[in-house]
């Protein structure tokens, strides 16, 4: 008699196995489908008819949405994660006919993730930048792709994806236009504010919460907003009982919906960035269970403790007295701040030692947006240091190999 | 009374002792918005006659309701993820004073001979404490960790590989710890084996930054973890004991 674990194996090995019957197919219609991809379209037309892709896009200019909609095709925008977020995304992009997309994401395609938009489940096994440009490309051959399958937090990937951010716009040697990330976790934001504060790069963020009910995005100008590291990460409040809230043997969750829908508002701030429409979201919350979009601007924090983003704020500053006196930006800025009673919950959730913590400043945030948590204003001073050693490097490994 | 603080609060603190399984003793504190200073006391109108019912997962945060639309949480004091033991190797363990990523190639080597002499003082400490758990090592430039840590359940010792790269932006961010071997048998992973760390250890690792190095590391993030999946993963048998030769580590 089997046990359940052998099943459960057993299972998986034919999974794996059905996985690799449907590539083969999928390798098949794919050679079938090449023949039925339409040519590429050299300038993107405004005529009505039910072969022009572009016609209901070109439309946003007769209407007086958009200035110069064909401006489209010259920008390059980076996508970082190629998951929920970052693949409806891409896909929304390709949809309107951006110039080119690069894609970064070092995962593969899981049946685990076909509760989100995108991807199909013959995917499963490839990587998710390859599955995504094979899609796109299909979807709409005029944009160009440049995918990199790794991590960009460990040292080697970090410099090359520097180089691809500067390096890789439409144009090769040009810096791409934006940004986008799609991540579902603090480290690679960190490496991306990182990178996008040392090239001076906008870029804007965007997440999901791992309760999948509430989500944000934001914009981010080195030197001028918040940088993701001014501040301990915004999240939406989702007033959700925490009694409530259980996390025995899970780690996330996700919806569809949600994800859909901070795609959706990071592609159109996105578009209304690039194309020049509208007002340009600097921080956009959605709380999925009261229906409630929070948003505010931030300005950098000249305590940041990325020494290029004060190195930004000081260019920022240099620029913007250099300019005339029309200062409207700025005003804009504190008119969007409200004063809030927020942040007393947070405070207030305690043991001894963040008791202690909690005496962190709390940003002047709107109703419904609050920090992941605060930080005490000055170091703690208690405890050892390591102290001072003659030991050289080499004898501190062998020490340690040694124990 | 009310002319020493202000009389104007924006928060409620609590001061508490678990007594036994299901009472709870504590004071509640109020924080004066003008000074800041925390006293014992309240708002008029905020009766001090509250209800506790202590949650029933660890880590959990409990509320507690009071009349006056203050909103007060009570974290459950049962031993949790830092538990007093913890705490105590925790602050045994040197604080770093470098703030070096590897990317600063001036001052990350001697960052990285602070967590050798960190890393060093920890395993020594667990070794005095008859509680020596892992061994860690790195690649020449101190970005790729690779080591074992073993857990000792009913008297049998589980021994898992963990591996990990420093992350551009370490120190400010903590490294993804992975239990490769671990992958897919508990949902607290991500993929790879990365385990996953409650929602205390980010704000926790970002508040010290960057006196915390991979020592804190192993005793807040990896150290808990063990202790609360590996007996789990024993329970359900996805974990089996495997004879093996000692190592000469330990």
């Amino acid at each position: 008699m089997a046990t359940v674990e052998e099943l459960k194996l057993r299972v998986r090995e034919l999974e794996n196995e059905l996985i690799k019957c449907k590539q083969k197919q999928c390798a098949m219609e794919d050679a079938h489908s090449q023949a039925l991809n339409r040519p590429k379209i050299d300038k993107m037309s405004a005529e009505v008819v039910d072969s022009n892709p572009y016609s209901r896009l070109m439309a946003l200019k007769r209407m007086g949405i958009v200035d110069d909609y064909e401006k489209i095709r010259t920008f390059t925008v980076a996508v970082v994660g190629v998951g929920g977020v970052g693949s409806v995304t891409a896909e929304m992009l390709t949809r309107c006919g951006i110039g080119k997309l690069l894609l970064f994401d070092y995962d593969k395609v899981e049946l685990a993730n076909m509760n989100r938009l995108f991807f199909q489940p013959h995917q499963a096994g490839l990587s998710k930048v390859e599955a995504a440009e094979h899609t796109l490309r299909n979807i709409n051959p005029d944009v160009s792709f440049e995918t990199h399958n790794y991590n960009i937090t460990t040292m080697e990937n970090f410099t090359h994806f520097m180089d691809r951010i500067s390096q890789g716009g439409l144009e090769e040697g040009k810096p791409v236009d934006l940004v986008l990330s799609c991540v579902d976790n603090f480290e690679a934001r960190m490496a991306i504010n990182t990178a996008c504060n040392e090239l001076g790069q906008i870029w804007m963020e965007s997440g999901v919460s791992e309760n999948a009910v509430s989500g944000h995005i934001q914009l981010i100008i080195p030197g001028e907003t918040a940088c993701f590291a001014c501040a301990p990460p915004l999240v939406v409040a989702a007033n959700i009982d925490e009694k409530t809230l259980k996390r025995e043997g899970v780690c996330a969750a996700s919806l569809p919906t949600t994800m859909g829908v901070v795609a959706g508002l990071l592609v159109q701030n996105v578009l209304k960035y690039l194309l020049k429409f509208g007002t340009v979201s600097y921080y956009l919350g959605y709380n999925a269970m009261q229906d409630f979009f929070p948003s505010m601007a931030m300005k950098a924090n000249p305590q940041c403790n990325d020494r290029y983003c004060r190195r930004q704020q000081e260019e920022y500053k240099k620029k913007e007295a250099e300019r005339p006196k029309v200062e409207v930006v700025e005003e804009e800025e504190e008119v969007v701040h409200e004063d809030n009673e927020w942040g007393i919950e947070l405070v207030s959730e305690v043991t001894d030692a963040e008791l202690q913590a909690a005496s962190g400043t709390v940003p002047d945030l709107p109703e419904g947006i609050t920090v992941a948590y605060t930080i005490p204003a000055e170091e703690p001073t208690s405890g050892d240091t390591v102290e001072e050693t003659e030991q050289s490097l080499e004898d501190l490994m062998a020490q340690m190999r040694k124990l | 009374m009310s002319d020493v603080h202000h009389s104007v609060f924006d928060s409620v603190h609590s001061d508490h002792v678990l007594t036994n399984e299901h009472s709870v003793a504590f004071t509640l504190k109020t924080r004066c918005r003008k000074c800041s200073l925390l006293t014992e006391q309240l708002p008029v109108g905020v009766s001090p006659e509250v209800h506790v019912t202590l949650g029933t997962e660890r880590s959990e945060p409990d509320r507690l309701r009071q009349n006056s639309g203050l909103t007060v949480y009570l974290r459950d004091s049962r031993p949790n993820m830092a538990d007093e033991a913890t705490r105590r190797a925790v602050s045994q363990i040197p604080m770093l004073k470098t703030h070096a990523g590897p990317r600063d190639r001036a001052l990350w080597p001697q960052r990285l001979k602070e967590e050798y002499q960190a890393l060093i003082r920890f395993v020594e400490q667990n070794k005095a404490a008859d509680n020596d758990w892992f061994r860690l090592e790195s690649n020449a430039d101190g970005t790729r960790w690779t080591g074992t840590c073993w857990f000792v359940h009913e008297l049998l010792r589980y021994e898992f590989r963990l591996e990990f790269d420093i992350p551009v932006t370490y120190p400010d961010t903590a490294p993804e710890v992975a239990v490769p071997e671990l992958d897919g048998k508990t949902a607290k992973m991500y993929r790879g084996g990365r385990i996953c760390l409650t929602d205390h250890f980010a704000p926790l690792w970002a508040r010290n930054a960057p006196r915390f190095g991979l020592a804190h590391l192993m005793a807040l993030g990896l150290g808990p973890w063990l202790a609360v999946e590996v007996p789990d993963l024993i329970g359900k048998g996805l974990v089996v004991h495997k004879e093996r030769p000692r190592e000469a580590a330990e």
